[in-house]
């Protein structure tokens, strides 16, 4: 499938570009107007929305600012007040637990139903109920989460009828733990459906074929599934990295509302930003302060990216 | 086992014995666990549903059970009561709008990315995709300063604008699949007939794939009606809330004014049930345009 497809990227770059420029000069520049007509408004949304305000957020993040008053040059000392501020740390820590923790038990749960939803019955059922959490609105789970494990909430009394001592699911030292799960409840689903979706692109051939060499189901998983469905795994991960910083409203409403924010326990990057500036009774607005704390993070994550795709790249594999 | 067999059958019966237990084990263990993770979701949408025409003292009593008094009036409730109905037309015109705009911005530049012969469309495309990337709390700071200049903080334009910028990266991504997958004879076909790139993409590519467009416009419109970072930065009147703010208000309220938990969860029913009857109506464009992008 990939030499095909890059055999197919090859002739579309090459042939035409060759021959329109020996051709058609015109009608090469003619194609450059159309290409910046059509590209124009998103570049330009683009710029405005997402780009510019990143850019002005690295600025911002060297001065003190409340947004009223004229802002006032501090260089880099933000960043090191970051480094001794134990909300922030805290909050750092918090979002690298929910990547590698919430990540490792998303993947390994993933690869494991994947590999056995495959030769299920009822699998699209299956796949449909363990996806749904990931298009339901994060506030709404969120609100159900609590309200499930509360002090008198339903576990405890569901519990309780099986005769089980309340839990405190939600004192300070669990509540963490709590969100990481509800965390991973949430969005499991959506990278279980993108495993399944890579494993159902493997020929059924080379399971076959691993079965008559009498291959264990662990090694089938281990010489069949992880290898020829590694491409579609490791886009997966960038994507769960992703998706883990930008994690906002399902903590949020874990304990928090319009005016006040959830216990510091919870708190991620995105949290303490909204935290610094708008959320709370009394907004804080320390722009500077809360983007520095967000540019730091947004380059965090950007070298872990860039190393993750470092380590998961390896030669193709051709089926 | 045949006598001639005798050298490989050792090997074999080994295999079998030490595959039989954990393979055994292999079969059902797995399956239960899966249905019982299945189960856990189906339980906990009964409940919620349940929940939300149930009494406060019924939710607790007996999570599990029936309603004794049927209480529909929650929904009632909280529709005109909690500022759910403002809410959820708010959140129609603000995603609606920002949906239909991402379709009709992202399609021509995912056409232009993918089909035409232009140095730095490839990287032009890579700079797309980094905007994935890019968090909204990075962005709501500047955005917030910005939008108040222009004047369009608490404006359900403001929120359009933005909503279509965030939805941009991910559109542009999705459809540059969609379009470099229509077979190139059609739009030579499409260029032998005379058509200019505007009669082409309009003619020939939109309708090639309408189910790309369709489930961008799925996507986006699931991850805009559920978004409240941005809405709650930059909505403040009671007029322009969104459905999400509206969820949060009656939470606040229910935090402060003791607990009406059947209103709670008639509210997060209001939230919920437009999502799951999209998903049970239009499952396939929204799994497969969820997972579509990662396998390509």
């Amino acid at each position: 499938m990939s030499v095909l497809e890059s055999e197919r990227v090859g002739t579309d770059a090459d042939a035409p570009g060759r021959t329109a420029r020996t051709e058609a000069r015109p009608r090469q520049r003619s194609q450059r107007n159309w290409f910046v007509l059509f590209v124009l408004p998103a570049v330009v949304l683009y710029a405005l929305v997402l780009i510019g305000p990143t850019v002005f957020s690295i600025g911002v993040s060297l001065f003190q600012w409340n947004g009223l008053t004229p802002p006032e040059w501090r260089g880099l000392r933000n960043y090191e007040i970051l480094f001794r501020d134990p909300v922030f740390l805290r909050s750092l820590v918090n979002t690298l637990v929910i990547l590698l923790v919430g990540g490792a038990v998303i993947f390994i749960v993933g690869f494991f139903f994947a590999a056995f939803i495959r030769t299920m019955r009822g699998r699209n059922f299956i796949r449909s109920a363990l996806f749904f959490p990931f298009i339901a609105s994060p506030i709404a789970l969120s609100i159900v989460w609590g309200v499930l494990f509360q002090y008198r909430g339903i576990v405890n009394t569901l519990l309780g009828e099986l005769g089980i001592e309340p839990l405190e699911w939600l004192s300070s030292e669990n509540i963490f733990k709590m969100a990481v799960t509800g965390t991973i409840w949430v969005s499991a689903g959506l990278y279980l459906t993108i495993l399944l979706a890579g494993i159902d692109q493997i020929p059924p051939m080379y399971y076959e074929v691993a079965e008559l060499e009498g291959a264990s189901a662990f090694q089938r998983f281990r010489y069949v599934t992880l290898p020829l469905s590694w491409d579609v795994a490791s886009v997966a991960a960038i994507l769960w990295t992703i998706e883990a910083l930008k994690l906002f409203d399902f903590l949020f409403a874990f304990g928090g509302a319009t005016t006040t924010m959830p216990p510091v326990e919870i708190w991620n990057s995105s949290l303490f930003v909204y935290g610094q500036t708008f959320g709370d009774q009394v907004p804080a607005y320390r722009f500077g302060y809360a983007s520095a704390s967000a540019v730091l993070m947004l380059l965090l994550f950007g070298v872990i990216v860039v190393l993750l795709r470092r380590i998961l790249r390896r030669e193709p594999i051709e089926l | 086992m045949s006598p001639q067999n005798t050298a490989r059958a050792p090997r074999r019966a080994f295999q079998r014995a030490t595959r039989s237990t954990p393979g055994r084990l292999f079969g059902w263990l797995p399956r239960l666990v899966i249905w019982l993770f299945v189960g856990f979701n189906l339980v906990v949408l009964a409940i919620t549903l349940l929940s939300s025409v149930k009494t406060t003292k019924d939710i607790f009593a007996a999570p599990l059970g029936l309603p004794t008094t049927w209480e529909w009036g929650n929904w009632s409730t909280a529709w005109s009561n909690s500022g759910f109905a403002v809410g959820a037309i708010n959140s129609l015109i603000v995603v609606g709008s920002a949906s239909i705009a991402v379709v009709a911005i992202a399609a021509p530049a995912a056409y232009a990315l993918s089909r035409m012969n232009v140095r730095w469309a490839k990287q032009l495309s890579t700079a797309f995709v980094l905007g994935i990337g890019i968090p909204p709390h990075i962005i709501i700071i500047p955005l917030f300063i910005e939008f108040s200049q222009l004047g369009l903080i608490n404006s359900k334009l403001g929120l359009i604008i933005v909503y279509t910028g965030v939805s941009l990266p991910f559109a542009v991504f999705l459809l540059t699949g969609f379009m470099a997958a229509v077979p190139k004879e059609i739009e030579e076909a499409a260029s032998l007939d005379g058509a200019g790139p505007i009669a082409t993409l309009v003619r020939i590519f939109l309708p090639t794939v309408r189910n790309g467009l369709l489930t961008v416009f799925i996507i986006t419109a699931v991850s805009l009606w559920n978004e409240v970072l941005i809405a709650l930065t930059f909505v403040q009147s009671n007029d322009n809330f969104t459905l999400g703010f509206s969820l949060m208000s009656l939470l606040s309220a229910i935090q402060y004014s003791g607990a009406d938990y059947g209103l709670l969860f008639a509210g997060v029913g209001i939230m919920l049930v437009p999502m799951l009857l999209l998903f049970v109506l239009l499952r396939r464009f929204v799994i497969e345009g969820m997972t579509l992008g990662v396998g390509k």
